[in-house]
């Protein structure tokens, strides 16, 4: 196994780093993007042609149209006029983080105390391309080889350092559900499948339970601390979420009433592919489920003879809690403006699409109040688009994260 | 209604290929007098749905006005799209006249119908010539598509849906037909393998070797040939030992046939032309990731590539030397003034769920080279002429010119656009696909409308739905 010198330096930076904090590098330096287009994704869906966007600080400080804009003064002025500038992409699903080498540990069928946040390799070059094709956050979960994997991690795209990249950890967590897991080894299904999961959530939830009990005072007794138990705090709290591993509606079906009913999760459907789309009113009936959906964006349903859109039936179903994600490496990471393409071949249509990509998933993660759209005081993510970013003809020509510029096609374009 | 023809077409499908087997002598096959009839037994089912191609009228000798036509003649008229011709003018609202398979007028405006004529509204839609793949496997049959075709096959309507009209099936360009077995093939085309790869030094000098052999026993032919015209009695050179790798290089030095590499690091793509360029022979590409390093090289010695704009290669960072692939390749290739053919990843048609990277979306991979820089009609004429000339069969398909074979496809809107969908496909001048009837894809945008409504599932109904 080969393991670069900087790895190990930020493996022990990691252990020896208990609380991860966010991002506290400066920006001083004051930005005013001037473009042909803005799709904001913001409360009121604008769509601002000819406008200014005003950066301070690595916030977004002000949006409007050119001419109503005030550009402070000493900003740098960045103008481009036949170019769009949309959200920074956000990746629910990712398993580049840390490089494309480490993306499991196969210990037992449930390894919840795991992190990703303990393997993150930040700038490695598959974040060098997902800075290219306009991803600017990601998630990066476990694999899905193991009912319960670990819990993942909530990065930007950019970032010398784990400090530095790091959103939110734990992000989520990662169960999985049917399909992979079943491989594990020989005898396990979906009965007992469904039994582990529900086993370890009870057993967390009572050690949670516990500790709360103790930190208001009502034991006498300290509860012993368990690392394996400890990350599933925020999850009960409802401070952060489940990427749940689904697919094919009959799983999914568990997922809602196990997941998100019995325990109470914030739970994002992640994959919900095959023909999972079949039970869209179940998902309808809880308020706080997201769904999105990939790497699959096609189901051949065999006993009609018809070529699905996954994204597509969904969308017919009701659901508008509705995104995309890659599942990179599966689809490479810089390829997510594409699976929202495949959305729109197969029957989605392009302006959900986009914002499936961007808006909803930052809400997804429940870092919608830093993400996700173009609006005053979130993080200043986004990039330049010589056009609809969802067309392959159309290409990223800058990408700005946390107010910096950290990719230029005009000097080396990577996608 | 519909389960009714459901129904007709599961009955017709357990008549073909259950009730078949027993063939008396002197009795004909029944899915013989399927394959002879018109139309295919599955295509009957949405034949209500059809409104812009009426029953051909019987003949009406005494109408004087319009083109005096044979009855014999089979036409098909396509009014009022946009027709890129490809090799020539595009012409917007225009019109185009097949004749017997073959394209007979293509014209701006609009021309009279000859009577009789199979006539299609194609009213906002866009005509392209049908597309080309280089390479595929699982579309048509192997070897002699004729023998080996499937007419029914899933995949091959699959290819028609993406605009797929012709391909290479590993030794002969074959038409995509469905319920047919006739008029596949167009020509039988080889390529040649060879390995002349740095990993290989041994195969290398070998290879090598065989070239300047080769080469000097063409040369001795070429020296008894003189000698002949003086000595009747003069001994040919010996060559009982032109066989494996050097009958693949003497018909490569002959011009018999074209190297065709798998290559993607700029020093293979040099190792390889050097050979071709002092041989002499004909090389194409596949790959060729590295190649907007050293264009030149490919221009120099004439070599076509075939690329896949967004592979991904990533950069040898242990080099000191530009290295990996770029999006930018076949942009660069181009304007090297190297002949330019795109093909997907994936040479199949995928139907497991991962989207957009095989045949089924071959325009959207010429899509991705424009993303690089490539101008748009160059990336249409990379799934399209450009295959057709590699493939030796570009005075029968690639573009829409008056004598090609009539095989277009026409599109609810550009080509590379991300939701432009096939609705007809057309080869040899019959109807080939046509989405609304087939089925796959009726249901995705139906008169191009973003909020059809989905279509009804029969198992299991879903939750809610009424019992």
């Amino acid at each position: 196994m080969r393991i670069s010198k900087s790895s190990i330096l930020f493996m022990f930076l990691v252990m020896f780093t208990s609380v991860v904090g966010l991002s506290t590098v400066t920006h001083a330096e004051t930005l005013a993007f001037k473009v042909g287009k803005v799709v904001t994704f913001d409360d009121q869906e604008r769509v601002i042609n000819n406008a200014t966007v005003i950066v301070i600080d690595g916030k977004i400080t002000a949006i409007g149209k050119s001419k109503e804009i005030m550009i402070p003064a000493g900003a740098k002025v960045i103008e481009h006029k036949d170019l769009w500038l949309v959200p920074g992409m956000v990746e629910c699903h990712n398993h580049t983080g840390g490089g494309s080498s480490d993306l499991h540990d196969y210990v037992y069928l449930t390894n919840p105390g795991l992190r990703t946040l303990e393997s993150l390799v930040p700038d490695n070059p598959e974040m060098v391309r997902a800075r290219a094709g306009g991803v600017t956050t990601i998630l990066t979960i476990p694999g899905s080889g193991n009912n319960m994997s670990g819990f993942g991690t909530i990065l930007k795209t950019a970032g010398g350092s784990v400090e530095e990249s790091v959103l939110k950890a734990p992000g989520s967590l990662k169960i999985a559900q049917a399909g992979n897991p079943e491989r594990y080894f020989y005898g396990v299904g979906r009965s007992f499948m469904n039994f582990n999961t529900r086993q370890t959530l009870r057993k967390a939830k009572d050690y949670h339970l516990a500790r709360t009990e103790w930190e208001e005072g009502k034991l006498a007794v300290e509860p012993a601390f368990n690392l394996n138990w400890e990350e599933f705090r925020p999850l009960f709290r409802r401070e952060t979420v489940a990427s749940v591993h689904t697919q094919i509606y009959q799983v999914l079906m568990t997922t809602v009433k196990m997941v998100a009913g019995e325990f109470n999760i914030r739970t994002v459907l992640d994959h919900s592919t095959f023909d999972a789309w079949k039970v869209a009113p179940l998902v309808n009936e809880n308020d706080s489920i997201y769904t999105i959906n990939g790497p699959r964006q096609l189901h051949y349903d065999r006993t009609q003879r018809r070529l699905m859109g996954n994204a597509a039936r969904w969308w017919q179903g009701g659901v508008r809690k509705l995104g995309i994600n890659t599942d990179s490496p599966v689809v490479p990471q810089e390829e997510l403006f594409y699976q929202a393409s495949m959305a729109c071949y197969y029957g989605w249509k392009p302006y959900e699409a986009l914002k499936g990509i961007t808006r909803i998933p930052a809400e997804a993660l429940m870092m919608d109040h830093r993400l996700g759209s173009i609006t005053v005081g979130l993080d200043a993510d986004f990039c330049l688009w010589t056009g609809d970013p969802i067309d392959p003809r159309s290409s990223c020509e800058m990408t700005v994260i946390d107010g910096e510029v950290t990719y230029e096609a005009s000097e080396k374009r990577v996608f | 209604m519909r389960s009714f023809f459901r129904g007709l077409l599961g009955l017709l499908t357990f008549v073909i290929f259950f009730a078949d087997l027993p063939v008396l002598p002197g009795v004909s096959s029944l899915t013989e007098g399927i394959a002879e009839a018109q139309d295919p037994p599955r295509r009957r089912r949405g034949r209500r749905m059809r409104p812009q191609v009426p029953p051909a009228p019987a003949p009406e000798p005494e109408k004087k006005e319009t083109i005096a036509a044979d009855p014999e003649d089979e036409y098909v008229v396509i009014h009022g799209a946009t027709i890129h011709t490809v090799t020539g003018a595009t012409h917007r609202n225009g019109t185009l006249i097949c004749k017997n398979g073959k394209i007979h007028q293509v014209s701006a405006g609009r021309l009279e119908a000859p009577e009789g004529a199979e006539v299609v509204d194609a009213k906002g839609h866009h005509v392209y010539p049908g597309l080309v793949a280089f390479r595929s496997s699982g579309i048509v049959g192997s070897g002699e598509a004729e023998k080996s075709q499937d007419p029914f096959d899933l995949d091959t309507t699959m290819g028609l849906a993406a605009g797929i009209t012709s391909t290479w099936n590993g030794s002969r360009v074959t038409k995509l037909i469905h319920g047919s077995l006739e008029d596949l093939t167009i020509r039988p085309k080889n390529f040649s393998s060879i390995n002349y790869s740095y990993r290989n030094p041994r195969g290398r000098r070998e290879l090598k070797d065989a070239f300047d052999r080769v080469q000097e026993h063409l040369r001795a032919l070429e020296r008894h040939a003189e000698e002949k015209k003086e000595n009747p009695e003069a001994v040919p050179p010996e060559d009982k030992w032109i066989k494996g790798i050097f009958a693949v290089v003497r018909n490569l030095l002959t011009g018999q046939s074209t190297a065709l590499v798998r290559v993607s690091t700029m020093p293979d793509i040099r190792a390889y032309s050097d050979l071709a360029r002092r041989y002499g022979f004909e090389i194409v590409f596949e790959g060729a990731e590295e190649g907007w390093i050293d264009p030149g090289v490919l221009s120099r010695t004439g070599a076509t590539a075939i690329v896949t704009p967004r592979a991904r290669r990533d950069a040898n960072e242990s080099v000191n030397r530009p290295t990996g692939s770029s999006i930018e390749n076949a942009k660069i290739l181009h304007e090297n003034g190297v002949p330019l053919v795109i093909l997907p990843g994936s040479t199949q048609v995928a139907l497991w769920g991962l989207a957009g990277r095989d045949l089924a979306h071959l325009s959207l991979e010429a899509a991705f080279a424009v993303r690089g820089g490539l101008p748009e009609k160059a990336a249409i004429e990379a799934i399209t002429i450009e295959p057709a000339r590699l493939l030796g069969v570009s005075d029968r398909i690639g573009s829409i010119e008056v004598g090609k074979d009539a095989d277009f496809i026409i599109t609810d809107g550009d080509i590379l656009n991300y939701m432009t969908l096939v609705r007809w496909s057309f080869v040899n001048g019959k109807l080939q696909y046509d989405k609304e009837e087939e089925g796959l894809l009726d249901h995705i945008r139906p008169g191009g409308d973003l909020d059809a409504p989905a279509p009804d599932d029969h198992w299991p109904r879903r939750l809610g739905d009424p019992l």
